[in-house]
């Protein structure tokens, strides 16, 4: 395996924002070497293998890698080194570039301080009162031994510390999945039953929709677990009838894990579809999902719209909670989400007429003397005025203080005009039905 | 025109109404109004309060103004009952019962600060009452709103049969969009069901400049900000107080509607005179007075505790005695010898303290311990004629065992006879701008630096919260339970005040705080937990168990000289009231060699004699080092025994009435306006006064100035003679403890923690400093309490950082144990309590090193999952490295909170003797004004607002070093002071007596190889 240069971005959220960024941190490094992976964490790894050509001088690179980040507004700590672990470690320690000289990677992860390793604080506490506080003490401890005071955690540390982790290049998540053969490398061994079977089921759903998509249907499962002890457990499942029924398959897989004890924490599973027949209209109709493909097809296509022209190009009608009557209508972005609950009713219930059109802004006017003029109209004899009824409030930001009339005039109209209390100005705010 | 306004809301609606009944009653008086009734939501925690208020605004008294004033206040509450809301408006006392009845049965139903009432509940209590109908929250409005106008009718129906002709529908007019069209719709309705309409302006504000701040208090009950609250807040500002002429004009189409609200204002009769309150009869033989009874046990117990001395005072028991029988007090006195009598059954420690410690009544019936002869009882502080006010006896009780005393008080009279009373929380600055700039929108972060300098005062955001958060400051918050007042009465309770659910299992509380109880005269029962008897009680118990000695707060040995050496060398960490740092270093200068000069000591370190300048010359005259004078002939007899300088609360008002031209009643005024929440403006009103009525007795406009300050320092810090005797006398118990008994004094003290001004670690090292062994945690032989071990202090699991009680004691129960996972097995022990077990030491029997035992500890911590049960584990030894002393120590600070071993400061004593930097102890050898550096651990930053100094305690392994920090140099150090927990200082040596400070110029912080945090008490 060639050199791998890590560029390590501190507190990378994982976020949908930060999931858009993630690509495009990939696009912008994809100029620099073709192979390219990600931790989803922040770290961002390029293989240096085949580039000898392009990359005579890695500490250059290194900071073409920084350079690249910076101009999308990354500042990231970048380094080079054997393998991706080494490279990782030392990224997160750095703001600048590193180069760890070909060889030497254990003695740099040797007197690393745990504290580089982003380990939960009470992993940190607990090595910190035994004592272990380099990655060098640590894999002086006894094998499995912290598995059993961390749990996964634990596992994690060992095999980080051993650079037992990191090591796929390039990590499996970027490789193809065969559509009978699908399988999960655990980021932290687990032994819990139950997250086994989430995981497991999770697995059995991409393997089912890719055999209904063949519309094949399983005959017989192959079930396998590695141990945190790197040693394998294997175990053909079969079920009554060929199935594509997730929840009969998952019930084979809960008897076979609940029937026997591991010997250690399970590391990674797979699934392989071992024997397949055709599947039958009543298996496929499991995956009659129509309905919800067709709202993710309309999803994507706000979504496209939104990338194409501005995510303010897609918009949709809401209500605002608010006294103001020009202010109750607004549009917001069409991917917004939709807010959990309606606004509350005022506790002062007040029923609004119904309006043929309201002004936003309201439109100015001048009522005096028993009429009412509306710009580049006629002066409008005013016959019945009814009211008043006040609205007031938003002293905090832009205060209002209005006494709203219904006005009657000679034409047979009806308008809802209000004076402003602190100019003494009419407006006119809305034509009534 | 003549209107009354019969639907009011104050800010005892909590969160709800925006103004105060002073407020309210102030705007009603101004727009000439005939009534206004407060009728607070489902309470009546206001109205004594507003009669108050209105005796202050009319200049009349409390018993006439109800008869004379110009406004008549009325009372009720807006009640809430089922999914209906109403008006109830109280006619007569017998109303007024079922009103208190009604709100006590609805709060009784349901969780503090939630109602829970149904109609039929309230149906039953009708009698005396007056409803409301129909307004804006009512079902009958949200019938009506929905169309419903059949049920709206069968609602009114219902209503009607239950209240009669009392029943009225109440028409609201806010004038929002529709409320006419509804209100039309609800006079319609009335009409056709005969029912009479009245008008009310549904009131929460005084005015409507108060609309904003209302806004603010929806948006802290609902928790959102301003921007969020939308429609939640009120639409406009017209529920404010409105002139006759305004309401007329709103309802000129039913003038009868505002007619009828005089009519209905006329027919409430009831006045809060009306409401007589006593005391329940004591239980007594056939036969016996309860005059006669408290005199035979006064007289029994004034010749037991005074011996030959009890003649002398003879006679001032029975003129005591004779005022009592004339006020009808001798049951009051009977409860509290019946509790203090319970409390000696239980062996429970009591004393009481306050006024009492002036009533020999109150020293003869063994509830207060200071002797007659050692400070001048003024019975009249207590009990006098002229203020006819009820006596108020506080009662200190083991603060571990005062519930017990409490559960007593309510089984012996019932819950319908006794409760305790409420504490009105108020906004005070710091939580108003909180909640202010919450509703604003400002970030946790941006309040957070709200009280630093340097703020954006110009921002008109900034203004805005300081201008409403201002306005908010005294509303009240929420109700709480007084600390330990209690009332009992010979009448049902819940027909005197509302009775409500506490927030603590098994306490009722009723809705009135203290000042309103004092207005209605009632008696009250101070009940209040003291830490210091807890630990009293429990070190007599060691010094029984161990040294084979009997003591208790009275036999204690008298004018110990040990104990005023160890007093006077300022040796004082653990003991009552007189271990502060400030107090520490008062010691020294005082030099008490009696009783009485502890009670100066008491008294001397508080706000008033410090803020009136009166300590340095009381010193200098107590060392004659000036004259003793005395500004004003009169003012001899009122200050001998301070040597001319007034320290005590009684002091300046003697002085007040001697010299200050105030009457007896005025200078008790000017005791309660002290201790008022509102005694700002209060006492600013007095400060005119009393200054000119001392200049014209003859007295320095200096002297009258620093008189006033001292005054105001006082407020509710100030301590009046008797009652710092009275904590003189547990400063002298507990002093006398540790002076001969250090061991159980430590064991006992650090066994009633959390209380006190030290840590377990200071006490620990001071013990250590003593000489007397500390031995460590250790599961094999520690008790969840610390114990005693031929002399030495085995210190007690309860120091273990996450070891829970049950668990502690479990280990107590079930030792001993053959292996950490036996112990883990047989106790239950959680996961979480593992690792800092073996951090603290206390598995140090099992496994000799703490790291291996750490090791197995956190093996043991993790269960194996489902997968793995009946798995093996092989595993190879850990070769962990060995612990350092330091960090030893700072796993014995952080995990058993105490050095057992060690004192960190040894670990680097030597590097500092190197630098010239001296110890605790060395600052003793050394001559005043000389340049020192110390260093040591922080265990105290202190900055009292009389002295405008940072004070701060350093710790080694010799001492305590008092280091004082101007202002100008804690500008300079104040990270380094607030943030470091050891630092070295350099500075002035000032010296006073045997009292020692280092006045610092230069502070650095003192780093040890890894972080070693003692807790240390702090003023931030």
């Amino acid at each position: 395996m060639g050199r791998i240069a890590c560029a390590y971005i501190p507190r990378f959220e994982r976020d949908e924002a930060a999931r858009l960024a993630e690509e495009e941190v990939l696009r912008r490094l994809s100029r620099l070497s073709p192979l390219l992976d990600c931790d989803g964490h922040g770290a961002f790894f390029l293989g240096l293998e085949g580039l000898s050509r392009l990359v005579r001088n890695e500490r250059r690179f290194a900071e073409q890698v920084k350079a690249a980040l910076g101009e999308l507004g990354f500042q990231a700590g970048v380094a080079i080194a054997d393998g991706p672990f080494t490279a990782w470690v030392v990224a997160r320690r750095t703001e600048s570039v590193e180069r760890v000289p070909p060889g030497k990677d254990r003695a740099a992860i040797f007197e690393l301080p745990l504290t580089a390793l982003g380990l939960s604080d009470e992993a940190l506490r607990l090595l910190e009162l035994l004592g272990v506080r380099t990655a060098g003490a640590l894999l002086a401890l006894p094998p499995g031994a912290l598995v059993r005071r961390l749990g996964a955690e634990g596992s994690r540390i060992e095999r980080l510390c051993r650079g037992q982790l990191l090591t796929a290049w390039p990590s499996q998540a970027r490789v193809p999945v065969s559509v009978e053969e699908v399988s999960l490398e655990l980021e932290q061994p687990t032994e819990e039953l139950e997250a086994l079977l989430f995981l497991f089921k999770s697995l059995l759903d991409r393997l089912l929709l890719a055999l209904a998509h063949s519309r094949s249907a399983l005959v017989e499962l192959s079930a396998v677990v590695r141990l945190d002890d790197r040693t394998s457990v294997r175990r053909q499942l079969t079920p009554a009838e060929p199935t594509l029924d997730a929840r009969v398959l998952l019930d084979l897989v809960r008897l076979w894990l609940g029937a026997r004890p591991f010997a250690a924490p399970v590391a990674a599973l797979g699934l392989v579809a071992s024997r397949t027949g055709v599947a039958g209209a009543r298996q496929l109709q499991l995956f009659a999902q129509r309905e919800e493909e067709e709202a993710r097809a309309l999803e994507r296509a706000t979504e496209r719209l939104a990338a194409a022209f501005g995510i303010d190009a897609v918009v949709r009608p809401t209500l605002v909670d608010t006294h103001r009557p020009e202010a109750r209508l607004s549009w917001v972005p069409f991917s917004k989400p939709r807010e959990g609950a309606a606004p509350p009713p005022s506790s002062f219930g007040g029923a609004m007429p119904l309006a043929l059109k309201l002004f936003s802004p309201p439109e100015p006017v001048v009522w005096s003397g028993g009429t009412l003029l509306r710009p580049g109209q006629a002066r409008a004899p005013v016959i019945s005025v009814e009211g008043p009824h006040r609205l007031s409030g938003e002293w905090w930001e832009a205060p209002f203080d209005r006494s709203y009339y219904w006005l009657s005039v000679a034409a047979g109209d009806v308008f809802w005009v209000f004076r402003d209390e602190a100019s003494g100005r009419a407006y006119l705010q809305a034509l009534v039905d | 025109m003549r209107y009354a306004e019969l639907h009011v809301k104050s800010y005892f609606s909590f969160l709800r109404g925006a103004s105060s009944p002073e407020e309210l009653i102030g705007r009603a008086r101004e727009l000439g109004h005939v009534a206004m009734a407060l009728t607070d939501l489902n309470g009546l925690y206001g109205i004594v309060a507003a009669r108050e208020a209105l005796a202050e605004a009319s200049g009349l008294g409390r018993r006439e103004v109800e008869a004379r004033s110009d406004l008549k206040l009325l009372y009720g509450a807006e009640l809430e009952f089922d999914d209906d809301r109403g008006v109830a408006l109280v006619r007569d006392r017998e109303g007024y019962g079922q009103l208190c009845s009604a709100i006590s049965t609805g709060r009784r139903a349901a969780q503090k600060g939630e109602f829970r009432l149904t109609s039929g509940e309230l149906f039953e209590r009708t009698r005396g009452l007056f409803l409301l109908a129909g307004g804006p929250q009512s079902a009958v409005m949200r019938l009506l709103r929905e169309g419903d106008l059949a049920h709206a009718r069968r609602r009114l129906e219902a209503l009607r049969e239950a209240f009669g002709e009392r029943l009225f529908v109440e028409l609201v007019r806010h004038q929002v969009p529709g409320d006419l069209e509804r209100s039309k719709a609800m006079a319609d309705l009335a009409r056709s069901l005969g029912l009479p309409v009245l008008a009310t302006n549904d009131v929460t504000l005084h005015a409507r400049k108060r609309k904003p701040l209302a806004d603010v208090l929806a948006c802290a009950r609902e928790g959102i900000p301003l921007t969020r609250a939308g429609r939640r807040l009120a639409p406009n500002a017209e529920a404010h107080l409105k002139s006759a002429k305004d309401m007329a004009k709103l309802f000129e189409d039913l003038p009868e509607a505002i007619e009828r609200t005089v009519a209905l204002a006329d027919a409430l009769r009831f006045r809060l005179t009306d409401v007589t309150y006593s005391y329940p009869a004591p239980d007594l033989a056939l036969g016996e007075n309860a005059d006669e009874v408290l005199a035979r046990l006064c007289r029994k117990g004034l010749s037991v505790r005074l011996g030959e001395l009890a003649p002398r005072y003879g006679a001032a028991l029975e003129r005591e005695l004779g005022l009592i029988t004339e006020l009808r007090y001798a049951g009051y006195f009977l409860t509290m010898w019946e509790v203090v009598q319970l409390c000696h059954r239980l062996n429970i420690l009591c004393q009481g303290r306050g006024s009492a410690a002036n009533s020999l009544v109150c020293f003869s019936l063994g509830i207060t311990s200071v002797r007659p002869d050692v400070i001048d009882m003024l019975f009249e502080r207590f009990i006098s004629k002229e203020r006819n006010e009820p006596p108020d006896i506080d009662l200190d009780i083991e603060h571990e065992r005062r519930e017990e005393v409490l559960q007593y008080v309510y089984a012996k009279y019932g819950r319908r006879h006794a409760g305790m009373v409420a504490e009105t929380i108020r906004y005070r600055r710091r939580s108003a701008v909180r909640d202010v700039g919450k509703a604003l929108g400002f970030s946790e972060e941006e309040l957070g630096r709200m009280s630093d300098a340097g703020l954006d005062r110009d921002d008109p955001k900034v203004r805005q919260l300081f201008t409403l958060a201002h306005e908010l400051e005294g509303f009240p918050r929420h109700l709480s339970i007084h600390v330990g007042g209690f009332i009992l009465s010979g009448e049902p309770l819940d027909e005197i005040a509302p009775i409500e659910n506490g927030r603590m299992a098994d306490r009722t509380v009723i809705q009135w705080n203290k000042d309103d109880v004092d207005a209605m005269s009632m008696f009250k029962l101070d009940l209040l937990g003291l830490g210091m008897l807890t630990v009293l009680a429990k070190a007599f118990a060691l010094v029984r168990e161990h040294r084979q000695v009997e003591l208790t707060l009275q036999t204690t040995p008298p004018d110990d000289p040990e104990t005023y050496a160890m007093l006077q060398r300022a040796d004082t960490v653990g003991v009552f009231q007189v271990e502060s740092r400030a107090q520490m270093n008062m010691l020294p200068r005082l030099q008490p060699k009696e009783f009485y000069d502890l009670v100066i000591e008491v008294a001397l370190v508080r706000p008033g004699p410090i803020q009136g300048q009166m300590v340095h010359p009381y010193l200098r005259r107590r060392r004659g080092q000036e004259k003793v004078e005395y500004p004003h002939p009169k003012l001899e007899t009122i200050l001998r025994k301070t040597r001319g300088v007034p320290l005590f609360q009684e002091q300046v008002m003697r002085l007040a009435e001697a010299v200050g031209g105030y009457t007896a009643g005025e200078a008790d005024q000017l005791r309660r306006d002290m201790a008022s929440w509102r005694s700002d403006g209060r006492m600013e009103r007095h400060r005119d006064r009393l200054i000119s009525g001392m200049r014209r007795s003859g007295l320095t406009l200096e002297f009258a100035e620093r008189v006033f300050q001292q005054i105001r320092g006082f407020g509710a810090y100030g301590f009046p003679e008797s009652h710092a005797a009275a904590f003189a006398h547990l400063a002298y118990v507990s002093a006398y403890l540790k002076a001969h008994f250090p061991a159980e004094f430590a064991c006992a003290l650090i066994n009633s923690q959390p209380m006190g001004f030290y840590s377990p670690a200071v006490i620990v090292n001071d013990l250590k400093r003593h000489g007397v062994e500390v031995r460590p945690v250790d599961v094999q032989r520690s008790n969840w309490d610390c114990t005693l071990e031929e002399g030495a202090l085995r210190l007690g699991l309860r120091l273990v950082r996450n070891l829970g009680e049950a668990q502690g004691r479990a280990i107590e129960r079930t030792r001993p144990f053959a292996s950490v996972e036996d112990l883990s097995k047989r106790t239950g022990l959680p996961a979480k309590a593992h690792v800092p077990l073996a951090a603290a030491g206390a598995l140090r029997s099992l496994h000799r090193q703490r790291r291996q035992a750490l090791w197995a500890a956190a093996a043991t911590a993790r269960s194996a999952g489902p997968l793995l049960v009946g798995a093996k584990w092989p595993e190879g030894e850990a070769r962990l490295p060995p612990l350092a002393p330091i960090e030893t120590l700072a796993m014995d600070i952080h995990y058993a909170r105490t050095f057992p071993g060690r004192h960190p400061m040894e670990l680097v004593r030597a590097d500092l003797a190197r630098q010239g930097i001296l110890s605790a102890a060395e600052l003793f050898a050394r001559e005043a004004d000389e340049q020192v550096t110390v260093a040591g651990l922080v265990i105290t930053r202190q900055r009292p607002k009389a002295a405008g100094v940072v004070f701060v305690t350093l710790e080694d392994e010799t001492g305590h070093a008092d280091v004082s920090v101007s202002p100008g140099a804690f500008l300079r150090f104040q990270e380094v002071i607030r943030l470091s927990s050891a630092l070295i200082v350099r500075g002035r040596l000032v010296a006073d007596g045997r009292a020692r400070n280092v006045s610092a110029a230069f502070v650095t912080p003192l780093e040890f190889t890894m972080p070693i945090r003692p807790r240390s008490h702090d003023f931030h």
